[in-house]
C-alpha cells in the first residue's frame, strides 16, 4: 500500500510552500528519514524526511509548484504498485487530471475563510455595473443603506482617474506588475517564488503603508574599541561589535518602550517584550531569526543567541516559531562598509535600526589639539503615524549614550 | 299540502315504451356506478368517488320530467343526475378515469361531470353549492324570457345549508322556474338526518316560503316522475319554485370504500327490500314487459357500460400542455404566468 | 373633450352605458333600487331598466352570489354589487369554489362572465367589519380578475372593461375615493384590463400601488422633489391579470421600489410584486425592495388609531428615502 507524501505544515501561520528541489527521482529507493524533497515557506527552506521505506513512486508537485499544507507531494510504495492519486493511498491507475483536481480542491479549502470573511455588501445592481466596467469594488465604500455600495458608487468610481491611493493597496500589496519586459541577450527568467516573493512583497507593503522618517546619529566608538579589546584579550570566543550593539539597543529599548508598538486599524498595541529582530543575509535573500526577550540577556548569552540564530539560518534550520515575534529590528551593514542607509521597517515593528560600518575621524579637542577617534553613524528609521522625531531621537541619544560609556552596557 | 307516497300505485297509464326507457335508464346508471365501484377498488380511478347505487329512481324520475332545453345542477353523488340528463356513459367513465376525453377533459373528475350542452350546470364538490347556482339560472330565464326550467337536485344535508334559505326565499318571491329536489337518503355522510333536522320530512319547509311542497317515494321512479313533472309545469306557466323531496337510500357507504359501519342493519334491509329497479322490474311484468325483455335491456346496458369502461382506459391522459389552460377564458396565459 | 366627474359617478355611468349596449348585463345586489345602492353607484337604473335587470336582493350575500354565477353559465353578465368587501365571509364559496373554478373543472365549457364590485378600504372610520383591503386573498384564487382602479377616469374605463371580460372580475372600489371629482374623457371608451399607468414619471425610484393610495403616492412624489429625489408612480390598476411589462420597464429605469398598499402587510399583494422583482429583476435591484402597508392588526375605529395603521404620505416619503439612503428629515 502506497503512503502519500504531503506538504508539512511548518509553522502556524503557513498555508503554502513552493517543491524547491526534488532530492530523489521517482524509482528511487527510500529508507526512513532519508530527505527526499526541499520545500521553502516564505520563512525557511526545509528538506522533508521520508517516513517509511520504500520506493519513490510518483511525483505529484512539480519542481516550483506551491502547495497548500497536506497538499500531496509524492507516493511512497512497493516496486510497481499502482497510486490512487484521489484518496491519497495506493490503488486505482495514476491519472495525471486527478492529481490537478485533488490538487486545487486543497487549495480552495485554503482559501474559503478568507473569501467568506470580508463579505462585501453591495447592490445586486452594482456588482453587474462593477462586472460590466471592470471596477473593482472591494476597498470601496458604500453610500447605500448599511454601507451597502450602490450602482452610483461605481459609477463614481469608473469615472475617477487611476492612482494608487492608500486603501487601495493595502488589503492585497501587488509586490510587482507584469510588464512584459524585453528580454535581452543572455538574460534568463526565473519564476519570483519563496523567500524572494515573501521579501518583494514584505518591502513593498511596508514601503507603501509606512510614513518612514530616517535619523542618523553619529557616535564615538573609540572607548567601545579599546573595551571590546580588553574583554576579547582572555576569551575564546570573542565579543563582536554587533554584540554589544544588541545590548546597547536591548537597553535602551527597555527605557524607550514607546518605540515597542504595533499600529494595527484604529489601534495601537503596545509591546511588553523586548525582541530583537536580526537581520541575517543568505545567498537567496534575507532571514530575520529573533532574540526573544533580549534585555533579560547578559551580553554573553545575547552573543551566542545572535550566532546560534545567524548559523543555523544560513543553514536553513531554524524553526518558524524563531523567525516570529521580533518587536525591534536590527539589520547591520557595517561588515560591507556601508556609512548609512534607510532600513524598511520591518512590520509590524515601529522602526528599525541601521548599523553602519566604523570610520576614523580626525576632531579637535578643547585645547585645539587635533586627535584621531573611531565613529559609527546608526540609521534610525521609523513609523511617524506611531513616533515622533524627537521619541526616535532620545531612544537613538539612549543608545549613543551606552555605547560611548560601554561600562554602562554591561553593568 | 304534503302528500307522502310510498308505494307503487300508479293511476296513470303509461306506453310500454316510455316504462321500458325509465327501466333501461336506471338499470344504465346502476350498471354503469357498479363498474365504477370495481374499477375504484381495483385501484383504477384517483380521488374519490360517490355511488348513487339505490338512488336510480330519483336520477331518472326526475329528469325525465324535463326537457332537452331544460337544466339541472347536481352533487357530489351525481354520475346519475347527469346521465339521466343525457350525459354519455363513455365520457362519464372517461372523466372518472381522469382522461382527456372525458366530459371535462380530467379536470374535474368523479364530483364535476359537466355537459353545458345538454343543460347539466355541473355537479358539484361543495354540499349546497348548486342551490344557488340553479336559482340563478331560473333568474336568467326569467330575464331573457324564456321557459326553461331548472332542476336543481341536493341531498338532505344539502337542504340543511344556508344556501337553501338564501336561494328558495329569492325563488319564491321572484317566482323563478326552479324544482328544488331534495334526494333524502338519510345520511349526511354518517349523520341519521334526523338527528339533525326537527322535521320528520324536509318538503314541509316549502311552507315557509309560500310555495308547493312534497315529499314522494324517491324508490319510485314512476311517483318522482309525476311530483316532478307537476312541479315542471308549475315552473314553466310561471308560478315559481317547488320543493320536491325524494325520499331513498344509499346502498353504498358515503364514499367508494367507506365500510359505513354507521348504518343501522334495518336501514340496508329497507334499502333493498324497496330497491327502486327491484320493484320496477316487478311493476313492469305486471305492464306488459317480459322478463326476456328486460334481460335484453340489461345485456344492452353491461354492454354499453363495458365498452364504456373500454373507451376509458383506452383514452390517453391529457396532455401536459393542457395544465395551465382554462383557467380564464380571456388572457389566460398572462392570468396564469403571474 | 372632457368633463369633471365624481369617481362613484364615473363607474356608474361605465355601468349605464353597458346596460344600455348589452341586455344581458343587470344589476344584483342590496340597495341598489330606490336607493340607488349605499353610494349612489346605481341610482336611477330601477326605473329605467327595470326590476329584472336590477335585481335588488335580500340580505343573502351567499344566495345572490351563487345566484349571480348560476346567472353567468346562462350568459347573463350580472355585476354583483357587494355593500362591502369584508362581507365576501359569508359570499366566499360562490366566488371561489364555483366561479373562479368551473371553467378550469369543466374542461373550459364553462364561461362566468360576472363582476363582483365591492367597495374596500380603511379612512371612513367604519372599524374592523368594514375596512379592509382584501385584494390579496382575491388575487390568491386562480380564475379571478382583480381589479383596483384609483382615478375617475381609469374607474369608468376599467368597469367596462370588466362587464366585457368573460372572466369572473372583482372590482375593488376605494370607499374614499367615490366622491373624488376629476375630469373623464367624453363618451364612451374602455381600458383593458392589465394594463397599468404611470401615474407620475421619475428616474429615481419606482413606487409601485394601486387604488387609494396612487393619490398618496403623487404627494410623497411631490414631496419627494423637495429632497431632490425623482419618484415615479406605477399605478397597476389590474392585479390580476398583472402588467409586468411595465414594472420591468420602471425598475430597469429606477433600479429602486417602494410598493405601497393600504392593506395589511402580511401576505398581502405587495409582496407578490416584491418576490417577482426579486426573482426577475435581482441584478437590476440597488437596493431591497421596501414595502410600505397597513400593519398586521384589525383596521381601528378611532380616527387616530386608524390613521396611524394604513400608509400615510410620510410612510412613503420615509420609505423612499430609506431605500435611497438619504437622511430623512425630522423637520
Amino acid at each position: 500500500m502506497a503512503v502519500a507524501v504531503s506538504m508539512p505544515q511548518l509553522g502556524l501561520t503557513m498555508e503554502e510552500g513552493t517543491v524547491d528541489q526534488w532530492l530523489k527521482q521517482e524509482g528511487d529507493e527510500i529508507k526512513i528519514g532519508e530527505p527526499i524533497v526541499q520545500i521553502q515557506t516564505d520563512k525557511l527552506t526545509s528538506e522533508i524526511e521520508s517516513e517509511v521505506e520504500g520506493v519513490l513512486l510518483k511525483i505529484v508537485a512539480q519542481q516550483g509548484e506551491d502547495i497548500p499544507v497536506k497538499g500531496l507531494l509524492a507516493f511512497i510504495g512497493q516496486p510497481g504498485e499502482a497510486v490512487d492519486v484521489a484518496d491519497g493511498a495506493a490503488t486505482a491507475v495514476e491519472d495525471a487530471n486527478l492529481v490537478e483536481t485533488e490538487v486545487t480542491a486543497e487549495e480552495k479549502v485554503v482559501s474559503l475563510p478568507t473569501k467568506t470573511s470580508g463579505r462585501i455588501k453591495i447592490s445586486p445592481l452594482a456588482r453587474k455595473t462593477a462586472d460590466k466596467m471592470g471596477v473593482d469594488f472591494t476597498n470601496l465604500i458604500g453610500t447605500g443603506p448599511g454601507g451597502r455600495i450602490i450602482q452610483q458608487d461605481i459609477l463614481k468610481k469608473a469615472e475617477e482617474p487611476i492612482s494608487i491611493t492608500p486603501t487601495q493597496t493595502v488589503a492585497e500589496p501587488v509586490a510587482t506588475k507584469a510588464e512584459n519586459l524585453e528580454l535581452m541577450d543572455g538574460d534568463t527568467v526565473v519564476k519570483l517564488s519563496g523567500m524572494r516573493k515573501t521579501i518583494a512583497e514584505r518591502m513593498y507593503k511596508s514601503h507603501n503603508e509606512i510614513p518612514v522618517v530616517t535619523q542618523d546619529v553619529k557616535i564615538d566608538v573609540t572607548k567601545l574599541m579599546e573595551f571590546r579589546k580588553q574583554l576579547n584579550a582572555n576569551r575564546e570566543t570573542k565579543l563582536s561589535v554587533n554584540d554589544f550593539m544588541l545590548k546597547a539597543v536591548a537597553k535602551a529599548l527597555k527605557k524607550n518602550k514607546n518605540i515597542l508598538v504595533s499600529l494595527d486599524g484604529d489601534k495601537i498595541i503596545q509591546r511588553a517584550h523586548v525582541n530583537l529582530g536580526m537581520a541575517v543575509s543568505l545567498d537567496e535573500g534575507l532571514v530575520v531569526p529573533v532574540i526573544k526577550e533580549a534585555d533579560k540577556m547578559g551580553i554573553e548569552e545575547l552573543s551566542e543567541a545572535a550566532k546560534d540564530l545567524a548559523l543555523r539560518a544560513r543553514e536553513g534550520r531554524l524553526n518558524l516559531d524563531e523567525y516570529t515575534g521580533s518587536t525591534f529590528t536590527i539589520s547591520n551593514l557595517g561588515m560591507y562598509g556601508v556609512t548609512s542607509f534607510t532600513p524598511i521597517i520591518n512590520q509590524p515593528n515601529a522602526a528599525i535600526l541601521g548599523v553602519n560600518t566604523i570610520q576614523s575621524e580626525l576632531d579637535m579637542d578643547d585645547a585645539g589639539n587635533v586627535f584621531k577617534k573611531q565613529v559609527m553613524t546608526i540609521s534610525l528609521t521609523f513609523d511617524h503615524r506611531l513616533l515622533d522625531g524627537s521619541a526616535a531621537a532620545v531612544f537613538q541619544l539612549d543608545v549613543k549614550k551606552l555605547l560611548e560609556e560601554p561600562i554602562n552596557i554591561i553593568l | 299540502m304534503v302528500n307522502v307516497k310510498s308505494n307503487m300505485e300508479i293511476e296513470n297509464k303509461y306506453s310500454k315504451e316510455f316504462l321500458v326507457k325509465l327501466y333501461e335508464e336506471m338499470v344504465r346508471i346502476r350498471t354503469f356506478e357498479t363498474k365504477a365501484g370495481e374499477c375504484f377498488n381495483k385501484g383504477m380511478l384517483a380521488g374519490n368517488i360517490h355511488l348513487c347505487i339505490g338512488q336510480e329512481a330519483t336520477a331518472v324520475g326526475a329528469n325525465y320530467a324535463l326537457e332537452k332545453t331544460d337544466f339541472i345542477t347536481s352533487t357530489h353523488r351525481g354520475h346519475g343526475h347527469c346521465i339521466g340528463k343525457g350525459a354519455k356513459t363513455d365520457k362519464t367513465m372517461a372523466e372518472l378515469f381522469g382522461k382527456a376525453t372525458g366530459y371535462c377533459g380530467g379536470k374535474g373528475g368523479s364530483m364535476h361531470i359537466v355537459d353545458v350542452n345538454l343543460g347539466i350546470l355541473g355537479a358539484n364538490g361543495i354540499v349546497g353549492a348548486g342551490i344557488p347556482i340553479a336559482t340563478g339560472s331560473g333568474l336568467a330565464s326569467k330575464i331573457k324570457g324564456t321557459d326553461e326550467v331548472t332542476l336543481c337536485f341536493f341531498g338532505d344535508s344539502g337542504a340543511n345549508t344556508g344556501a337553501f334559505h338564501e336561494s328558495i326565499n329569492m325563488a319564491a318571491t321572484w317566482k323563478l322556474p326552479v324544482i328544488y329536489l331534495i334526494e333524502n337518503n338519510g345520511l349526511g355522510v354518517s349523520v341519521d338526518i334526523k338527528s339533525v333536522t326537527n322535521t320528520p320530512n324536509l318538503s314541509v319547509r316549502a311552507v315557509a316560503y309560500d310555495i308547493p311542497g312534497k315529499t314522494v317515494d324517491g324508490n319510485n321512479v314512476l311517483a318522482v316522475y309525476e311530483a316532478v313533472k307537476e312541479a315542471v309545469d308549475y315552473a314553466r306557466a310561471g308560478n315559481g319554485p317547488s320543493i320536491i323531496e325524494c325520499e331513498t337510500f344509499r346502498h353504498e357507504g358515503h364514499y367508494c370504500g367507506d365500510p359505513s359501519s354507521y348504518r343501522p342493519k334495518e336501514y340496508i334491509e329497507e334499502a333493498y327490500q324497496k330497491d327502486a329497479i327491484k320493484r320496477f322490474k316487478e311493476y313492469l311484468l305486471e305492464n306488459d314487459v317480459t322478463e326476456a325483455e328486460m334481460v335484453e335491456i340489461d345485456e344492452a346496458m353491461k354492454k354499453e357500460i363495458e365498452e364504456a369502461y373500454e373507451f376509458a382506459v383506452n383514452s390517453p391522459y391529457p396532455d401536459l400542455s393542457e395544465l395551465t389552460t382554462d383557467v380564464y377564458s380571456q388572457d389566460n396565459e398572462r392570468s396564469v404566468v403571474r | 373633450m372632457s368633463k369633471k366627474v365624481s369617481v362613484s359617478a364615473a363607474i356608474r355611468e361605465g355601468m349605464h352605458e353597458e346596460m344600455v349596449r348589452d341586455e344581458n348585463v343587470i344589476m344584483v345586489g342590496e340597495d341598489l333600487g330606490k336607493m340607488g345602492s349605499p353610494f349612489a353607484l346605481t341610482l336611477g337604473f330601477l326605473d329605467e331598466f327595470g326590476p329584472e335587470r336590477v335585481v335588488e336582493t335580500p340580505i343573502s350575500e351567499l344566495g345572490f352570489t351563487g345566484m349571480a354565477v348560476g346567472a353567468a353559465m346562462r350568459g347573463i353578465r350580472p355585476v354583483v354589487e357587494l355593500m362591502y368587501n369584508d362581507f365576501i365571509s359569508v359570499s366566499l364559496d360562490p366566488v371561489m369554489n364555483q366561479a373562479a373554478k368551473l371553467r378550469y373543472m369543466t374542461g373550459g365549457q364553462m364561461t362566468i362572465p360576472m363582476v363582483i364590485r365591492a367597495p374596500m378600504g380603511a379612512g371612513r372610520r367604519n372599524a374592523g367589519q368594514h375596512s379592509q383591503c382584501l385584494e390579496a386573498l382575491f388575487a390568491h384564487i386562480p380564475g379571478l380578475k382583480v381589479v383596483c382602479p384609483s382615478t375617475a377616469e381609469d374607474a369608468k374605463g376599467l368597469i367596462k372593461a370588466s362587464i366585457r371580460d368573460n372572466d369572473p372580475v372583482i372590482f375593488l372600489e376605494h370607499k374614499l375615493l367615490y366622491a373624488k371629482k376629476e375630469q373623464i374623457p367624453e363618451g364612451e371608451y374602455i381600458i383593458p384590463l392589465g394594463e397599468a399607468d404611470v401615474k407620475r414619471e421619475g428616474k429615481d425610484v419606482t413606487i409601485i400601488t394601486w387604488s387609494r393610495q396612487v393619490y398618496f403616492a403623487l404627494d410623497a412624489a411631490k414631496e419627494l422633489e423637495k429632497s431632490g429625489i425623482d419618484a415615479e408612480v406605477l399605478d397597476l390598476r389590474t392585479l390580476v391579470p398583472l402588467d409586468w411589462e411595465a414594472i420591468k420597464k420602471s425598475v430597469l429605469k429606477t433600479h429602486n421600489v417602494v410598493i405601497v398598499e393600504e392593506g395589511v402587510k402580511r401576505g398581502g399583494f405587495g409582496g407578490e410584486i416584491s418576490a417577482q422583482i426579486m426573482e426577475e429583476l435581482f441584478d437590476e435591484l440597488d437596493s431591497p425592495v421596501e414595502r410600505v402597508a397597513g400593519l398586521n392588526i384589525v383596521s381601528p375605529f378611532s380616527p387616530p388609531l386608524e390613521d396611524a395603521n394604513f400608509p400615510q404620505v410620510d410612510d412613503i416619503v420615509g420609505a423612499v428615502k430609506k431605500v435611497l439612503n438619504k437622511s430623512v428629515s425630522l423637520v
